[in-house]
């Protein structure tokens, strides 16, 4: 399954109240860059978890992503975890603070199918800093607009550039989805695009419920 | 998959050279009571005719319907045939029947798999009284008499019977298909997908939502077919 890309997953206005409440702190160093000299390497910053700030941006950011049709048809969510915002800075390399397929111990454990970058800042306003998903030796880079938000399947290799010029501020979430398989989630998504945009035709065609049935079916199939 | 009606899959050339082939020929299939078979005591409680299995114009007779089969868009894609069994004529004049019973999974020297069934009316309902084909899925009973050259497909697991011919006779062909896809709800979901958009037309310009269904069809196709 490639990635998709949502635009504007967040509004403006959620938007700003979700950057000054990353900005109220504090930011703590985040995970360790896996490769080069600890001692020389400075990791990027990230909210602290367990703080308010992190509590009240996270209803924000997950309230937003819910009311976005686009995203739930393309995570199927049934679990996330606390997302992770993250700021990078020229000089700071960023590491995955994820290594593994599970957060947590049975029974509050959670899989990571999805994982998803939302971008806070307009990619223009900084210098490097490109999300690189390289899911077959095919690198694609990403920088979003603010707002935008990239899903891609939580296996897929991928790294975040180092940031030569300004300030990236992104969130980053993982999701457990009720479609495990990737190929399912991509089918499921691309039937609801095409029925979206059929049910939008003034005229549509009687098929358009027999492709509604195929979609449902899939999802008792499948969820 | 539940039953499906498909009109005119044979032509009227097609249906009246099939029964010409046939004149004369068909001799008594009958059966009545019980066999011991692997699939247990087989209540066959049947009276017709049929064109015997060796009459050399039976390869016309199958020749004709699995080309009809094949050139139809609809029968491809419901049923996604792997293979199917030799078509075969038989007829039912009056007081002729077949009484309820069920097909059985698995047919002649390769084994076929019976996951459809297939009856291709060679006559017009108004040709005959009675001999209408009566599938029952739990309960609820489906009658079907088609028009010449109409095809009914069914799932062979659903229980079925030819009612009495009461007048005239009652010509058809049938024959079962062994589908790539075994699942009849993944042959329903696979059949629903082509319906609107003819996943196997790549000719003529397509719009963006016909070419991700096409996509999202033959993934669905490599995911779930056993070739």
């Amino acid at each position: 399954m490639p990635a998709i890309v949502i635009r504007k997953v967040l509004t403006d206005e959620l938007l700003q109240v979700i950057r000054s409440t990353i900005a109220s702190g504090p930011l703590v160093p985040g995970a360790q860059p896996v490769s080069g000299d600890a001692s020389k390497v400075q990791p990027s910053l990230q909210l602290d978890q367990r703080s308010e700030a992190s509590q009240k941006a996270t209803e924000l950011l997950v309230a937003g992503c819910r009311e976005n049709s686009t995203f739930i048809a393309a995570t199927w969510a049934e679990a996330m975890m606390t997302p992770v915002f993250c700021r990078q800075e020229p000089g700071m390399t960023y590491g995955n603070p994820i290594d593994g397929a599970f957060i947590g111990a049975p029974p509050n454990q959670l899989r990571f199918d999805v994982a998803v970058t939302i971008s806070l800042v307009d990619g223009a306003s900084y210098d490097g800093g490109e999300l690189v998903i390289d899911p077959a030796g095919v690198p694609r880079r990403w920088k979003g607009a603010a707002g935008d938000c990239i899903i891609y399947p939580a296996d897929t290799p991928h790294r975040m550039e180092p940031v030569t010029k300004g300030v990236q501020e992104v969130a980053l979430l993982w999701i457990q989805s009720t479609v495990r398989d990737p190929a399912q989630r991509r089918i499921l998504f691309d039937i609801k695009e095409t029925l979206d945009t059929l049910d939008a035709q003034a005229d549509r065609a009687t098929s358009v419920e027999a492709l509604r049935r195929a979609y449902f079916n899939l999802i008792r199939m499948w969820a | 998959m539940s039953a499906l009606v498909l009109k005119s899959i044979l032509s009227p050339q097609e249906v009246s050279a099939i029964l010409v082939s046939a004149r004369g020929k068909l001799v008594a299939d009958d059966r009545a009571g019980q066999t011991a078979s692997i699939f247990g005591g087989l209540q066959r409680r049947k009276h017709r005719l049929a064109l015997p299995g060796t009459d050399p114009e039976g390869d016309g007779v199958a020749r004709l319907t699995a080309d009809a089969a094949s050139r139809s868009f609809l029968f491809q894609a419901a049923t996604y045939p792997q293979a199917h069994s030799r078509p075969r004529l038989c007829c039912y004049g009056p007081g002729m029947e077949y009484r309820d019973h069920l097909d059985v999974p698995l047919i002649g020297k390769t084994q076929l798999r019976t996951d459809v069934s297939v009856t291709i009316s060679l006559v017009d309902a108004d040709d005959y009284d009675g001999g209408d084909l009566v599938i029952d899925s739990d309960g609820f009973e489906a009658r079907w008499k088609g028009n010449a050259g109409d095809c009914i497909l069914y799932p062979s697991d659903s229980i079925h019977r030819v009612e009495p011919v009461t007048r005239g006779e009652r010509s058809v062909v049938i024959f079962w298909v062994q589908s790539l896809v075994r699942d009849r709800a993944k042959r329903q979901i696979l059949f629903d997908l082509a319906s609107g958009f003819d996943p196997l037309d790549s000719t003529s310009h397509v719009s963006p939502e016909a070419a991700s269904m096409r996509r999202c069809h033959s993934s669905l196709l490599r995911m779930w077919a056993r070739t």
